[in-house]
C-alpha cells in the first residue's frame, strides 16, 4: 500500500518540479483535467465499427511478426488464409503498429512505414532520440521519443501523414509513454498520471484525464473500445473516466492466482524494454470487455493469462477453468481477439484458442526461414477461424504437461497446476499424479505438493490405480520396487469412510497386506500402510496386523520403530474388537515383549479404556 | 484367560490374513510334510550301517519354559533341543512359541527345529516367518519350507529368490534344491545372470535338458565361473539326461574360458565310469586334454 502510494506521489513530485520550470503548451500541469463534457465530445469523434474487425484496410485478420536473423525479417501473415503474405528484410527494433494500409515500426534508428500490401517502404523518418513507442490509425503514424538530454530532457510526440510528412509535434517536459491511436484520436499517457486525448489530425489536445487514485501505465485499444490502467486494474475510456477515480469510473480488476500475479493487462507505456517485444509479452492477462454499457464486465465473464508456454482460462475471480500447454516452445505473442485467443510461438506456430474452453480452434505455421519469432502484433479483432478445429487437448493433459515441465522457472505454476488437478476426479488423474510423485526427476517441492493433492483427492475412482501401485513387490530378480508407498498408502487411508466398490476395496486390502508383510517395505512407510489398512480394511486388517504385532513384538529393531508399533497397536485397539484388545493386553504383559512395544501397548490400552 | 488361551489366540492371530481361514478350511486336508527319506538299506554284500543313535531325552516342559524365557541363549538352546525331541509336546511347544513371537535369533533356531520333524500346520507358521522383517528368521523359515509339500510355501520359496537379503536368497536356493521346485528355473536363471552365488546349486538340482540349454545360453551374460559351476553341477547329476543333453552341456563348458570350466569337466570325468562309453565323457576327455595340453 505504501509502495503504491509512493508510485502515485512520484509523478506529482516530478510534475511539481516541471511546473516550476514553466511546462509546455499541451503536456503541462495546467489543463482542464477530468472534464466529462470535453471527454464525451472527444470520444464521439471516433467512428467505431459496429462489430469488432481488423484495423488494417484489407479487413483481413493479420499477424505482423519479427523474425530473428541477420538481418531480421518482418513477416505479414494472413490468419484467414493461413499464409505468409510477404516477408522483407527489416531491422525491426520495436513493436509493430498497424495502420490502415501500412504498418510502422522502428527500424534501426528510423521510424519506417511499410505498405501492408507488399511490405515495401512507404517512408522513413529519423528518430533523433530514445524511442518510446509508436502508434497508427488509418491515415497517420505517431511516435514518441526522448530527446537526448542537454539541459533537461524533452519528450516529443510527432504525427506523420500518409506520405511521411510531419503533421504536428508536441514536446513534453516529463516522460511521455508510448501512444495509442484510435480512429483519429491519439491517446498519450503522460507522467503515469495523465492521459491526454489529442486530435490526430491537428494535434490539438481535446481533453485530459488525470488518474487520482490509480496510475496510467498502459493504454489498450481494440477496434471497438479503448482502455487504460495499470497493474491495479483497468479503466474503460468512457464518460465515467472523467472522474479519475476507480469507484466512479468503469473500472475492474481481475483477481489472479498468486502464481500468475505478475501478469499485466497490457504492455507498459513507460518501460523502455517494452517498447519492443520482450519477455513481458509472455506474462499477459488476455481479456475483452464490453465497449459500452453500465459497469465493467469482462466478456463472457472470462479472462485468460498467457504465461510463457501456457495459457490459463480463468474466471475474473481467479478460478481456473481450463489450461493450454504449448508443446516445446514458448508463446511469444498473444491477443484476445474476441471470439478467439490468438497466440504465436517462437517457432512460428499460430494457435487460436476458444476463450471459453481452451480448445484449439485453429492452428497455422509461419515460415520463418529458419529464424525464430521474436514477437508479433495481432490485428485480428473479430477473427473467427474457418473450419473450427475445436480440438480439445484437455485441461487435464495440459495441467499434467505443466506439472511435469522441466523448466525450473515454472515451479510455482506447476504447483498451481497440481492444485487444479486435485479438483478433477477420475482414475486417469490419479494415475498421472502418481506418475509425477514416482518420477525421480520431479523436484522435491513439487513432489510434496502433488503428494498432498493425491492424498487430498479422496476419489474412490482412483483406488484401483493406487492399488496397482501398492501391488508392486520389491524383487531382487526383476528389479521391481514399489514407489512412493507412503504417499499411496496415505491416499488410500484418506478414503476412510468413503463408499468403495467391494472388489476394489478387497484388492486394495490385499495389496496393503502385501506391503505390510514385505520385509523390503521401508519402515518409515509402514505407519501409512497400517493406517490405510485400518481405514479401509473393514475388519480384514485385524488378522494381518495381529500377526505382525506377535511376530515382531520381540524384535528390537522393529520395537525401535515406535511409529510402526504405535500404528499397529492403535489400529488393533481402536478398530478391533475384544479379541484384539486381549491380544494387545497379552503383548503388554508378556515378558518376552520388547520394553518399547510393551510400553506403547500399555499406553494405548490405558487411553482407550 | 490363561497363557495357553493366549497362545491359541496368538496362533489364531498369527495365522490371520486368510491363513486362519485356510487352517479352518484345511482342517481335514492339512499341508503334508515332505516325505522323509526311508532309512537306507544296506546294499547286498555290504555290512549293515551302524544303528542310528537314540534321540536324546529332552525335558520338554523345562525346554518349553526356557524357550519363552528372557535368556536368549538359553531359549535358543531350548529350541534346538525341542527339535531333537520325538515327543509331540516338544513340537507343540515350538509351534506355540513361534506363533506368539520370539526374538529373531531364537526364532531362527526354533524354525529349523520345527522343520526337523515336519508336522501338519507347521507351514502356516513358517510362511508367516518367511515375511519377517529380520533376515535371520526369514531365511530359516524359507529354508524350512523346502521340507514341506505346501503349494503356498513353495510359492514363497520362489518369491524369496528375489529377496533383497543374500542370506534369504541363499536359503531359498537351498529350499528349491531340497524340494526340487522346477517352476523356480526362470528366476534362478535371472539370478545366475546377475552373478548370484545362490543360483548354481538349485539350478543344477532342477535342471532338465531345456533348462540346461538356457543355462548354456547365459555365456557372456553370467559370470564364467558361476556358469561353469552350474553346468558342472548339472553334469554331476546321475539322473540328468538324456546323453545328447549331457553332450550339449559338455560343449557349453568347452566354450567357457578359465579354470572353472576345466575343473567342472575334470570332476565329470572323475565321477563318470569309462564304461559304458559315453560321448559326453569322450568329448569332455578330449577337451580337458586339449586345454591342459595346450591344444596338442
Amino acid at each position: 500500500m505504501i509502495r503504491a502510494g509512493l508510485r502515485l506521489l512520484l509523478p506529482v513530485a516530478v510534475a511539481a518540479s516541471l511546473a516550476a520550470c514553466g511546462g509546455a503548451a499541451v503536456f503541462g500541469l495546467t489543463s482542464d483535467d477530468n472534464n466529462r463534457d470535453t471527454l464525451s465530445r472527444a470520444l464521439a469523434m471516433r467512428q467505431l465499427p459496429a462489430s469488432p474487425a481488423p484495423r488494417n484496410a484489407t479487413g483481413k485478420p493479420m499477424l505482423f511478426g519479427v523474425a530473428s536473423g541477420k538481418p531480421r525479417k518482418l513477416v505479414a501473415y494472413d490468419l484467414a488464409a493461413g499464409a505468409v503474405r510477404w516477408t522483407v528484410d527489416a531491422d525491426v527494433q520495436s513493436r509493430i503498429a498497424v495502420g490502415g494500409d501500412f504498418v510502422v515500426a522502428r527500424e534501426g534508428s528510423d521510424l519506417v512505414a511499410r505498405a501492408i500490401a507488399d511490405g515495401k517502404i512507404r517512408w522513413k523518418q529519423p528518430i533523433p532520440g530514445t524511442f518510446v513507442g509508436a502508434a497508427a490509425d488509418a491515415e497517420r503514424a505517431y511516435v514518441v521519443y526522448q530527446e537526448p538530454a542537454q539541459k533537461r530532457p524533452v519528450w516529443w510526440l510527432i504525427a506523420y501523414g500518409a506520405g511521411g510528412e510531419e503533421l504536428w509535434r508536441h514536446d513534453a517536459p516529463g516522460p511521455l509513454g508510448a501512444p495509442a491511436a484510435q480512429n483519429g484520436l491519439v491517446l498519450s499517457p503522460f507522467l503515469t498520471q495523465w492521459l491526454s486525448l489529442l486530435d490526430g489530425r491537428t494535434g490539438a489536445q481535446l481533453t485530459r484525464i488525470r488518474g487520482i487514485d490509480a496510475e496510467i501505465a498502459f493504454v489498450r485499444v481494440t477496434s471497438d473500445a479503448a482502455f487504460f490502467g495499470s497493474t491495479g486494474g483497468i479503466f474503460r475510456l468512457d464518460d465515467h473516466a472523467a472522474s479519475g477515480r476507480r469507484a466512479t469510473s468503469t473500472f475492474a480488476a481481475a483477481t489472479l492466482p498468486k502464481q500468475l500475479a505478475r501478469a499485466t493487462y497490457g504492455a507498459s507505456a513507460f518501460d523502455p524494454v517494452q517498447a519492443s517485444y520482450s519477455a513481458a509479452d509472455r506474462t499477459r492477462v488476455l481479456w475483452r470487455a464490453a465497449p459500452t454499457g453500465d459497469g465493467f464486465h469482462f466478456a463472457k465473464d472470462e479472462i485468460a493469462v498467457h504465461w510463457f508456454r501456457f495459457v490459463f482460462g480463468l474466471s475474473p475471480g481467479g478460478e481456473l477453468r481450463w489450461a493450454y500447454s504449448h508443446p516445446r516452445v514458448e508463446l511469444v505473442a498473444s491477443e484476445h481477439a474476441g471470439s478467439v485467443i490468438a497466440t504465436a510461438s517462437a517457432a512460428g506456430e499460430v494457435v487460436a484458442l476458444d476463450p471459453a474452453t481452451g480448445a484449439v480452434r485453429w492452428t497455422g505455421k509461419i515460415d520463418l526461414g529458419g529464424g525464430q519469432l521474436l514477437g508479433a502484433t495481432f490485428d485480428a479483432d473479430g477473427w473467427a477461424p474457418q473450419g473450427d478445429k475445436a480440438e480439445r487437448t484437455g485441461t487435464v493433459a495440459a495441467l499434467l504437461a505443466i506439472a511435469r515441465d522441466r523448466d525450473a522457472r515454472f515451479e510455482p505454476i506447476k504447483e498451481m497446476a497440481v492444485s487444479a488437478l486435485s479438483t478433477l476426479p477420475g482414475p486417469d488423474v490419479t494415475r498421472d499424479l502418481l506418475s509425477i510423485v514416482t518420477d525421480a526427476r520431479t523436484p522435491a517441492k513439487l513432489r510434496q505438493t502433488v503428494a498432498d493433492v493425491l492424498v487430498g483427492r479422496k476419489d474412490p475412482a482412483g483406488l484401483p490405480v493406487l492399488t496397482a501401485a501398492l501391488a508392486v513387490r520389491a524383487d531382487h530378480v526383476t528389479g521391481a520396487a514399489p514407489k512412493a508407498v507412503d504417499v499411496v498408502a496415505r491416499a488410500v487411508a484418506a478414503l476412510d469412510g468413503v463408499e468403495l466398490d467391494p472388489a476394489a476395496r478387497k484388492a486394495a486390502v490385499d495389496a496393503l497386506v502385501g506391503q505390510l508383510t514385505s520385509a523390503a517395505t521401508d519402515a518409515k512407510d509402514l505407519p501409512a500402510v497400517v493406517d490405510a489398512l485400518a481405514a479401509i480394511g473393514g475388519g480384514e486388517e485385524r488378522g494381518p496386523l495381529g500377526s505382525f504385532l506377535l511376530l515382531h513384538r520381540c524384535d528390537p529393531e522393529v520395537a525401535a520403530q515406535s511409529a510402526v508399533i504405535k500404528a499397529v497397536i492403535g489400529a488393533l485397539v481402536l478398530r478391533g474388537g475384544p479379541t484384539e484388545r486381549e491380544l494387545v493386553r497379552f503383548v503388554a504383559e508378556d515378558a518376552r515383549t520388547e520394553a518399547a512395544v510393551a510400553t506403547q501397548a500399555r499406553q494405548i490400552l490405558s487411553q482407550t479404556r | 484367560m490363561t497363557i495357553r488361551t493366549f497362545r491359541r489366540l496368538g496362533r489364531q492371530a498369527g495365522l490371520g490374513a486368510g491363513l486362519a481361514l485356510a487352517l479352518i478350511s484345511t482342517a481335514s486336508a492339512q499341508p503334508k510334510p515332505a516325505a522323509r527319506p526311508a532309512a537306507a538299506r544296506p546294499a547286498p554284500g555290504r555290512p549293515a550301517a551302524a544303528k542310528p543313535a537314540a534321540p536324546p531325552v529332552v525335558d520338554v516342559k523345562a525346554a518349553a519354559a526356557a524357550l519363552v524365557g528372557r535368556d536368549l541363549d538359553a531359549a535358543a538352546r531350548a529350541a534346538a533341543s525341542l527339535g531333537e525331541a520325538v515327543d509331540p509336546a516338544a513340537h507343540e511347544a515350538l509351534l506355540d512359541a513361534l506363533a506368539t513371537g520370539l526374538h529373531p535369533k531364537v526364532a531362527a533356531v526354533a524354525l529349523a527345529a520345527l522343520a526337523a520333524r515336519p508336522a501338519a500346520g507347521d507351514a502356516a507358521v513358517l510362511r508367516l516367518y518367511a515375511a519377517h522383517r529380520a533376515a535371520e528368521p526369514r531365511a530359516a523359515a524359507v529354508l524350512a519350507l523346502g521340507g514341506y509339500d505346501d503349494a503356498g510355501g513353495r510359492a514363497d520359496i520362489v518369491a524369496a529368490l528375489g529377496d533383497e537379503d543374500a542370506k534369504v536368497r541363499r536359503a531359498a536356493g537351498q529350499a528349491v534344491e531340497k524340494a526340487k521346485i522346477k517352476p523356480a528355473g526362470e528366476r534362478l536363471l535371472a539370478l545366475l545372470a546377475k552373478g548370484d552365488p545362490a543360483a548354481p546349486a538349485p539350478i543344477a538340482a532342477v535342471a532338465d535338458a531345456e533348462l540346461a540349454r538356457l543355462v548354456a545360453e547365459q555365456l557372456g551374460t553370467a559370470p564364467d565361473a558361476l556358469l561353469a559351476q552350474t553346468l558342472g553341477q548339472i553334469l554331476k547329476r546321475a539322473d540328468f539326461g538324456p546323453e545328447p543333453a549331457r553332450v550339449q552341456v559338455v560343449r557349453a563348458l568347452a566354450k567357457i574360458p578359465g579354470p572353472e570350466a576345466i575343473n567342472a569337466l575334470t570332476d565329470y570325468l572323475s565321477a563318470t565310469p569309462e564304461k559304458p562309453p559315453r560321448q559326453s565323457r569322450r568329448e569332455a576327455e578330449a577337451l580337458v586334454a586339449e586345454r591342459l595340453g595346450g591344444g596338442k
